[in-house]
């Protein structure tokens, strides 16, 4: 059964995914109280680490949770450590695109 | 109540954006020795507000010792949907429209800080070039960083409106 978080996880990655056409996929990690993705974006310029930003809870938009998100280039995905706490690349979801 | 890192960084930049306000009009009112101190205030104040979001609201770690938080910040936030509102954008591709005309004066906010011992105009320290040593006081910024252009305006629109979303008073 898919989360209330996954689901706003999704519509947040969807609507991301509609205004950025350079964006490649959108991972969730997991959590049980924020929403955690990570973005590749192949317009992002390079950088040695991911550095998440935490947006507060926005219910007027339709995301009632926290949020954090942070942008990576193609060539970085699997390859820079998650920030601490947000667990493994394994553990994390592709969840735009999603598979056919 | 005791700060978060998050509140610590963020209210710390609201006080150096304050206090760019305060230089802006005194500069603009005709002190034009003021410039560099605006532009220090003003990359100080975008840089603790960016840092200060790297971290959560509730118990995040200290924000990381990184050059470029507010590009990056500027990049992230065309995610947010608080943020576009606030910025009176109808729609995320307006806002991204909006912020990618940003990005460039975001960047030369952000190198404005003085790196390591790179010798580079900065509104902070003395820098030698071609030989001649200048100091910020007297130097003449690039004119993207006139206080009166409009993208400068904007950035500074947007810049109060992160404030609003993200400041210390925001619910």
């Amino acid at each position: 059964m898919i989360s209330e978080i996954e689901l706003a996880a999704r519509r947040l990655a969807t609507a991301n995914a509609e205004s950025e056409p350079n964006l490649e996929a959108v991972y969730l990690f997991p959590s049980d109280h924020q929403i955690r993705l990570v973005e590749v974006d192949r317009s992002m310029s390079s950088s040695d680490m991911i550095l998440p930003f935490y947006f507060p809870p926005d219910p007027e938009g339709g995301i009632p949770f926290p949020s954090a998100l942070a942008l990576i280039r193609p060539e970085e995905e699997r390859r820079l450590s998650p920030p601490d706490g947000w667990g493994t690349w394994d553990e994390a979801r592709r969840i735009w695109p999603e598979d056919e | 109540m005791p700060h978060t890192w998050r509140s610590a960084f963020v209210k710390q930049a609201e006080a150096d954006y304050a206090m760019f306000l305060l230089l802006k009009d005194q500069l603009l009112g005709g002190e034009p020795g003021l410039r560099c101190h605006c532009l220090h205030y003003l990359q100080m104040s975008t840089e603790k507000l960016a840092k200060g979001v790297t971290s959560e609201m509730e118990g995040g770690q200290r924000p990381p010792r990184v050059h470029d938080a507010f590009s990056k910040f500027t990049w992230a936030v065309k995610r947010s949907r608080k943020l576009q509102r606030e910025c009176q954008c109808g729609t995320p591709q307006q806002f991204k429209q909006y912020l990618d005309s940003l990005l460039p004066l975001a960047n030369q906010i952000e190198d404005l800080a003085p790196v390591g011992s790179v010798d580079q105009p900065n509104p902070e320290y003395p820098w030698e070039e071609k030989g001649d040593i200048l100091t910020p006081v007297e130097y003449r910024f690039s004119d993207d960083l006139d206080f009166k252009r409009p993208k400068m305006i904007k950035m500074l629109q947007f810049i109060s409106a992160c404030f609003r979303v993200f400041g210390s008073d925001a619910g």
